[in-house]
């Protein structure tokens, strides 16, 4: 029976870890050194992690079977509450303690988090079940 | 209600590790254990495979139980 294929290939897996770790080098190079200082908003840096990340995300294992499309789901779940609850306190800490706290009215912050606690959450239970 | 299997005792009867069985139905390794283990309900199709790799019926293999 063959599932109905949503997810990249295995080697994208590979790229996004690479342009993840290339994001990070750049945010690094940035911060250290005056090179590239005409991105003073770091949005290269932004592009580059949310495309690592999504490529990373959304990338078939090695072996992409029924258990593992399960874990998918729930680490999605998981990360959508993550994210649910970070804006949720945000809002809260922002109305009592009147303080200018943004960070739940960016997508790209949210976006980073979410796609993040996915790749935690789905590692973590894909993973859980070690050899006997 | 509980689906609980012979996986463990019949792959030991035939002689096979995981990883071969988990070969030869098209899933992973640590989903053959997951069954093992009850810790993940196969489909239909996969516990169809499973049955057919031990050339026995599904009803051999798992069995449903009434939770203790």
């Amino acid at each position: 029976m063959k599932t109905k294929i949503y997810l990249f290939p295995n080697y994208c897996k590979i790229i996004g870890a690479g342009i993840f770790i290339s994001a990070i080098l750049l945010f690094i190079i940035q911060t250290q050194t005056q090179i590239l200082n005409f991105d003073d908003e770091y949005e290269i840096v932004k592009i580059l992690l949310l495309g690592g990340l999504f490529l990373f995300n959304f990338s078939k294992e090695k072996i992409e079977d029924e258990r593992l499309i399960r874990i998918r789901l729930m680490a999605w779940a998981y990360s959508f509450y993550i994210v649910a609850f970070t804006v949720v306190a945000g809002r809260i800490f922002n109305f009592f303690l009147d303080e200018d706290l943004q960070f739940y009215n960016s997508a790209t912050a949210l976006l980073i988090t979410y796609l993040s606690a996915n790749i935690v959450i789905f590692i973590r239970y894909r993973e859980l079940d070690v050899v006997e | 209600m509980l689906l609980s299997n012979i996986i463990r005792e019949v792959r030991a009867k035939w002689n096979m590790t995981q990883q071969e069985l988990a070969d030869r139905t098209g899933v992973s390794r640590q989903t053959i254990n997951s069954i093992e283990s009850g810790k993940y309900v196969p489909s239909t199709v996969l516990a169809i495979k499973i049955a057919m790799v031990f050339n026995t019926t599904v009803n051999e293999i798992f069995e449903l139980k009434e939770k203790d």
